[in-house]
């Protein structure tokens, strides 16, 4: 059964940002809400400063706790493993959102926020509102881009290999940190990076069995 | 908290307490007010009581918690999903205890001692405990929260809300049928244990780790915590404990002004300190 995941190459990431802004572009996401996102910290490691940057986005956990703590059933976990939310059944209590230990989900209030406020809404943020609409008042959060793996898949394309298929963050990526792949196939790229290169979760004492990993 | 400290210090949890959140906050609070009173009165068959119990818990809990939606109309979903999610659990026990409270509140009224109401009180009584356990429970889940993910906390509510019963009932209460002395010495027994628990919940908090130890300590460093927390134990505890010994000590004479202070005060006590608990919950850091 085919398990998305994908891995981060933190020796890579450059903390350029462009996964961030890929995101927000391909999804239209309102203002101050983000499904990647970089956690950087500087760190003293033996008197040497040492600055940590972690590209962090919804890990679609296997043991997802949004998933039990949703109590209309919008919160759902596909075959492939993608974490997506449903949100014409969505009531917007935002349990889910207290509950996810990553924090990786936003509460969509309304779509009149501005990103320049008092000026109105742009042109782009009015056709993203068309193309791509978040429901207000529900909860909104990174899903892997699945429309592109879904048509990419329906069009005969490779998620990970093919760019129409793969998400926007990993084909962004211009120092190519980020890879994207089947986790239940223990010959794809991904699998082999993890088994490799040592790749680990974040903060696996969650116990939620994300399906993002990391490699340095 | 700036942005860059985002999930890298001990981030706060916003979403229930903060703008519409503030509903979720009352929405909770009524259900332990709701619960607990509504027990005591149904234990010392005080119709007052269980009717004042059973509105509030109808129209704050229920209005509060139809606020917060913004799709009011679609909360029947919430039953979906009674097995993995507290808010479902919450909802059916909610909407159980008010349709069984009211008949129960019916058959109390038009048709006193008949068999089928004492089925109903059986079955509000339940629907009002299942109440006061879930609020604590729906806290306790969230492991993401090491403040909140301690069995303590809904042992604290459950105790906070039977208090709160005592304390409300003993202001509606017909002092011709119940012993009012004997009310009194049980609510102030019951505000004393939670304040040992509160001390030991806290101090077991410190210990969980750090994220847990930072909830405590923005209870007690942080300005509005401080506010909050004063009026908390003072009026959640002390004051309604001090009204309580008046009671017993001129022996359920003249007793009225005491209580009606007393519930004012637990009131105000109980709302400050479900803010509080609310307010002060921190995630662990992610790096």
């Amino acid at each position: 059964m085919t398990r998305w995941g994908m891995v981060i190459d933190l020796k890579k990431c450059e903390s350029c940002y462009a996964c961030e802004v890929a995101c927000k572009q391909e999804h239209f996401l309102p203002p101050n809400i983000f499904w990647n996102r970089l956690l950087v910290v500087e760190r003293e490691e033996q008197s040497v400063p040492k600055k940590l940057v972690y590209p962090i986005l919804c890990n679609h956990c296997k043991e997802a706790p949004c998933i039990k703590a949703c109590p209309t059933g919008a919160s759902k976990r596909r075959e492939d493993g993608i974490v997506v939310v449903e949100s014409d059944k969505c009531i917007g209590c935002q349990y889910c959102v207290v509950v996810c230990p990553y924090q990786q989900r936003s509460y969509h209030a309304d779509n009149k926020k501005e990103y320049f406020p008092g000026q109105g809404l742009t042109e782009l943020e009015v056709i993203g509102q068309k193309i791509y609409p978040h429901r207000p008042g529900t909860t909104i959060k990174c899903n892997f881009c699945v429309e592109r793996i879904d048509k990419g898949i329906q069009q005969g394309l490779k998620p990970g290999i093919d760019r129409q298929a793969t998400p926007a963050c990993v084909i962004t990526c211009p120092a190519k940190a980020r890879y994207f792949g089947d986790l239940d196939d223990p010959l794809d790229n991904v699998s082999v990076l993890i088994k490799n290169r040592n790749g680990y979760q974040l903060r696996p004492e969650f116990g939620t069995d994300p399906s993002v990993y990391y490699i340095e | 908290m700036k942005r860059y400290e985002w999930m890298v210090n001990y981030t706060p949890q916003t979403v229930w307490i903060e703008d519409k959140g503030i509903f979720i906050w009352i929405a909770l609070y009524a259900g332990i007010f709701g619960g607990g009173s509504y027990l005591i009165a149904l234990f010392f068959h005080n119709l007052l009581g269980m009717f004042i119990s059973w509105l509030a818990v109808l129209v704050f809990k229920g209005g509060f918690t139809i606020l917060h939606s913004h799709y009011p109309l679609k909360l029947w979903r919430v039953i979906y999903r009674p097995l993995t999610s507290w808010i479902s659990k919450g909802f059916i026990i909610t909407m159980l205890f008010v349709i069984f409270g009211a008949i129960q509140l019916g058959l109390s009224f038009w048709m006193p001692g008949a068999g089928v109401e004492v089925i109903f009180e059986v079955l509000a009584g339940i629907a009002a405990l299942g109440l006061i356990i879930y609020t604590g429970f729906t806290h306790s889940y969230v492991t993401s929260i090491p403040f909140w993910r301690s069995p303590l906390l809904p042992t604290l509510y459950v105790l906070l809300s039977l208090s709160t019963g005592f304390v409300i009932n003993i202001s509606v209460v017909n002092a011709m049928s119940v012993d009012i002395t004997l009310m009194s010495t049980i609510g102030a027994v019951l505000l004393i244990i939670s304040l040992i628990l509160l001390f030991v919940y806290l101090f077991i908090a410190i210990r969980i780790g750090m994220a847990a130890k930072q909830s405590v300590k923005e209870l007690v460093q942080s300005d509005t915590s401080i506010v909050l927390a004063t009026v908390g134990l003072l009026f959640g505890i002390l004051i309604p404990l001090t009204m309580l010994m008046m009671i017993i000590f001129v022996n359920g004479i003249g007793y009225l002004s005491f209580a009606i202070t007393a519930a004012y005060a637990i009131t105000i006590g109980g709302l400050a300190f479900t803010y509080l608990v609310l307010k002060v919950g921190r995630y662990n850091t992610l790096i």
